[in-house]
């Protein structure tokens, strides 16, 4: 039984450290950009007419309380039990996501995304909605543990202690309003989803047992090749398999609105 | 001893750790965040404020007591200039202590001063359900005063304009000044107007480009991979981001100014259309607002307080040029016959002449709003004001 463990960990730790390895040499770094699916369109909803911007949302993110970006590498010190890094205010761009997927939905005549409000103080008159909202929070925190580079921390990683955690806790406010009534919301909508992902010996691996660590699914990875084949130059954060329910609704109930 | 000395050095990696933890680097991205906790904080205290006001009241006043007073955004524009320039003379590390200047981001600025004019209303609201009306008072004329600071976002000054308009308007009606709370209701439905008039939209939009356009987002990353830069030691790339920044801060500068001035002329390109002869009437009928504005203020030298000075119409900014241009105020006409109505049918017969005087000069204007021409306009509105004025003074008289 024991052995059969020992054997199953060598596996896992020679799956996440040679294949990267390999890969990095093999193919090379870098093919990928993970950005957000939207989901395909809907055959029984009727097209209208309607021309809509779509403006990226505004920043509200708040302060990190304990803001220790780059720290997690302490954990790594002998005797330090574990380090926290909180990564407050990620400034993701769900207003590009959110456009993407009203393009995609083909409800709307047109859709356009403007990542700032310069092109609206002349072109406002140029559509029928405008879509914008308030991004409150997007927080990231990892921890990572560390139990010492003598026996007793060989001891609690077979134990199955966890080797550290990822999560990250979104909320953003959408809103419409006519061009010209800018002052009187149409629409509103909250999106919020939660992500928790704690990682061990013995869990917190994708199906394949690979280990699942290092933001992937924050960063939307969605399958193990995708995770060790992607480069991370580009993430746009907007992660596929949270995001796709939630803008499903969010395109249906403005739909609902404004036919 | 040596067992001691062991100990110690096991355990201070993890002393290291603890006060890494606990670090929080003072950058422009921790500024913009505060502003937003800032924002947050009293939007929550203003929605329990009817279930606990006691504890609103608590957070408003913790909010105006622990805040370092506004300044005009100029002056913290300045100091983001300055601060910038001694970071870039220092070293590894220096960056650590960026503070007042973070007010130099017109989107930092914009909203602590929408902060402070909902901490001032918020406790104004309070204070009058608990019968201070004075304190009610004082704090209203402070949020007035605060909201007109922000000169680049007319949209969050209207909107909040309004509502301490409203929040006056129930402050005299509580003291038994009928008159005076229908002032403050007509100046509420001024500003309103004009939020919602044609001029109003493209404000909002104008203001929205400012706070979170292009030239703000370049001035704030820039700022931003500056202090990284100069924080981590990086010297090179530390002068090279800080030209950056020097350039990103004047065009802020510039826009901003741009903004504040005619942007009819600029769009024309020197060329004098009838929206320019507009604009430039619009002028000329500022500075005639601004005159009266001195009449006034004498008035209120002679004795007149200041918070009554600000509750008529001539405070608002835009209330001649909504007299004359639809595109400023669409129901202005409407709303001042309104309220020569109202007050005459509070005041009884001695009102009715003046309302009427009111109402005849209200249609005199008539033409220059229907037209595009503006020849007259200034002479016309300086006969309203005559009349008007006559009519606010009796008006403030009624009491119940």
């Amino acid at each position: 039984m024991r052995i059969g463990i020992i054997l199953q960990s060598l596996k896992r730790v020679a799956v996440y450290m040679v294949i990267p390895a390999t890969l990095s040499v093999t193919v090379g770094c870098g093919f990928k950009e993970r950005i957000y699916i939207p989901n395909p369109p809907d055959q029984n909803f009727k097209s209208t007419s309607l021309r809509v911007a779509v403006i990226e949302l505004e920043d509200r993110n708040p302060t990190a309380k304990v803001r220790t970006f780059g720290a997690l590498g302490f954990a790594d010190v002998p005797g330090v039990l574990y380090a926290t890094e909180t990564d407050v205010g990620n400034p993701t761009q769900f207003g590009k996501c959110l456009a993407a997927e009203l393009k995609s939905a083909q409800l709307f005549s047109q859709v356009d995304y403007f990542p700032t409000w310069e092109k609206m103080t002349t072109g406002y008159t140029e559509y029928d909605l405008v879509v914008t909202g308030v991004l409150n929070h997007d927080t990231v925190v990892g921890t990572k543990t560390s139990y010492g580079l003598g026996p007793s921390g060989v001891l609690f990683m077979f134990l199955g202690l966890p080797w550290g955690s990822d999560s990250r806790d979104v909320e953003f406010q959408i809103y419409a309003f006519h061009p010209r009534k800018p002052w009187a919301h149409a629409w509103q909508h909250k999106v919020s989803f939660k992500d928790y992902n704690l990682y061990g010996l013995y869990y917190g691996h994708f199906s394949d047992g690979r280990l699942m660590v290092n933001r992937s699914r924050i960063m939307h990875v969605s399958s193990p090749d995708d995770y060790y084949n992607s480069d991370y130059k580009y993430s746009d954060y907007c992660t596929t398999q949270f995001l796709q329910p939630e803008l499903k609704k969010v395109r249906e109930a403005l739909y609902a609105t404004v036919r | 001893m040596l067992k001691m000395a062991k100990t110690v050095l096991a355990l201070l990696p993890l002393i290291g750790c603890l006060g890494c933890a606990s670090y929080v680097p003072r950058d422009p991205a921790y500024f913009l965040g505060e502003s937003s906790d800032v924002l947050r904080s009293l939007e929550a205290a203003r929605a329990q404020e009817e279930k606990a006001p006691s504890e609103a009241l608590r957070i408003y006043q913790d909010f105006l007591k622990g805040s370092a007073p506004l300044e005009p955004f100029p002056s913290y524009q300045e100091q983001l200039k300055k601060a910038l320039d001694n970071k870039g003379k220092v070293q590894y590390g220096s960056a650590s202590n960026f503070h007042g200047e973070s007010r130099g981001f017109p989107v930092t600025y914009a909203r602590w001063t929408q902060a402070f004019a909902l901490a001032h209303q918020g406790s104004a609201r309070v204070c009058l359900a608990q019968g201070t009306v004075e304190s009610a008072e004082r704090e209203l004329l402070s949020a007035m005063e605060v909201i007109k600071r922000c000169e680049f976002c007319p949209h969050t000054s209207g909107e909040s304009l309004t509502e301490s308009y409203l929040i006056l308007a129930k402050i005299r009606q509580t003291q038994g000044q009928i008159g005076k709370a229908l002032v403050a209701q007509l100046s509420a439905d001024l500003v309103r107007d004009h939020v919602r008039s044609e001029r109003g939209v493209e404000e909002f939009y104008l203001e929205k480009s400012l706070l979170f356009g292009d030239v703000a987002r370049k001035q704030f990353n820039e700022t931003q991979r500056f202090y990284n830069a100069v924080n981590i030691g990086q010297a090179q790339e530390a002068q090279a981001r800080f030209n950056a920044v020097a350039t990103s801060v004047s065009m802020a500068n510039a826009h901003i100014q741009g903004m504040a001035a005619q942007q009819a002329l600029e769009k024309s390109g020197g060329i004098v259309t009838p929206e320019v002869q507009r604009a430039q009437i619009s002028a000329q009928l500022a500075r005639v607002s601004a005159q009266l504005n001195v009449i006034s203020n004498e008035m209120h030298a002679g004795g007149q307080s200041k918070v009554e000075f600000m509750s008529t119409p001539w405070a608002i900014p835009t209330f001649t040029q909504q007299l004359v241009d639809p595109k400023q105020g669409a129901n202005t006409p409407a709303i001042m016959k309104d309220f020569a109505a109202s007050a005459a049918q509070a005041g009884g017969a001695s009102y009715q002449a003046g309302a009427q005087q009111v109402n005849q000069a209200v249609d005199d204007l008539m033409p220059y709003r229907q037209s595009a021409k503006m020849d007259g306009a200034v002479p016309q509105v300086e006969k309203f004001a005559e009349v008007f004025n006559a009519f606010l003074t009796q008006v403030q008289e009624i009491k119940n």
